[in-house]
């Protein structure tokens, strides 16, 4: 397990990290993800760990999504209140910006790779996701499909669109 | 035809360097970010070894119990039905003692799919 889970935690980290562009958050789901497969699905085979562990890992992400979808629902209200009753400064306001990279590592990665994770960034959460998979991580389309719980016809579609809008946005760069 | 080989060629070349790119900026994660991982992986693995040992105490009871009560429940339905009862193999009374068992239905269509594709490969 302990071998398995170092082959993939850099690249379930960027993944993480590039969805929510928080490290913070991105190593709290991968923590998590590690937690969950160690201890629910250690027992399995370790060719199962991979589509399993990417699975939890989506999960997570999309749990990530929903929790600050929520939060900034909450937020754009309070705001609203805010601003009708002209109260002093709210400790929400301070809250950070997850759409916002954050600056050490804005500066710390070339203008290409900037650019394409800025584009990836921008895709749909399932182009995203099925790009990660399929391009980076290697899997085949029904063990994508079966990670983001979806059909094999839905990856495809997605796959295409994500590098053909790629392509076209990053096509200055590359 | 040629066409289509170069589309995707130029496709597979495109590809090629956004796996390059993003294999390189996983390379190159700051060393405080590489210790957390290691450290949240260590977590990991020793919780499952935590597990592993602490069910070890209760969990042929719990697991007797659960296949117990399973049993009782489909006699009783069937005896009330008139049905014939079916046999249960040792992969259900398997499932049906694992502590994990719920965790297992609620993905039983993923395992399904890892049989079959396990027996797709041959």
């Amino acid at each position: 397990m302990d071998r398995f889970l170092a082959g993939v935690e850099r690249r379930a980290f960027r993944m993480a990290e590039i969805a929510t562009s928080s490290r913070e958050d991105a190593l709290d789901i991968v923590q998590d993800a590690m937690l969950k497969l160690a201890t629910t699905y250690a027992h399995k085979g370790e060719d199962e760990w991979g589509p399993l562990f990417h699975r939890i890992l989506q999960s997570k992400i999309k749990d990530w999504y929903r929790r600050t979808s929520v939060r900034n629902r909450w937020r754009v209200w309070l705001h609203g209140r805010r601003d009708e009753e002209e109260t002093q400064a709210d400790p929400i306001q301070a809250c950070k910006d997850e759409a916002a990279i954050e600056p050490p590592r804005q500066v710390s990665v070339d203008d290409a790779t900037a650019a394409l994770e800025r584009e990836i960034q921008r895709l749909p959460m399932r182009q995203r996701q099925v790009l990660m998979l399929r391009l980076w991580e290697g899997l085949d389309v029904a063990a994508t499909a079966k990670a983001m719980g979806c059909s094999q016809g839905s990856v495809k579609s997605h796959y295409s669109r994500a590098v053909h809008s790629l392509r076209d946005k990053l096509g200055d760069h590359w | 035809m040629t066409t289509d080989l170069s589309k995707q060629a130029t496709e597979d070349k495109f590809t090629g360097k956004v796996r390059r790119a993003l294999d390189d900026s996983a390379a190159d994660l700051d060393e405080l970010t590489l210790a957390r991982l290691r450290a949240a992986r260590a977590n990991a693995v020793a919780a499952a070894e935590k597990k592993t040992s602490g069910h070890s105490y209760w969990l042929p009871a719990a697991g007797f119990a659960t296949v117990l009560v399973a049993v009782s429940a489909v006699l009783l339905t069937t005896l009330n039905n008139g049905e014939v009862m079916p046999g249960i193999d040792g992969d259900d009374l398997e499932m049906l003692s694992s502590i994990d068992s719920l965790d297992l239905l609620d993905n039983m269509d993923f395992y399904e799919w890892l049989e079959a594709d396990a027996e797709s490969a041959g």
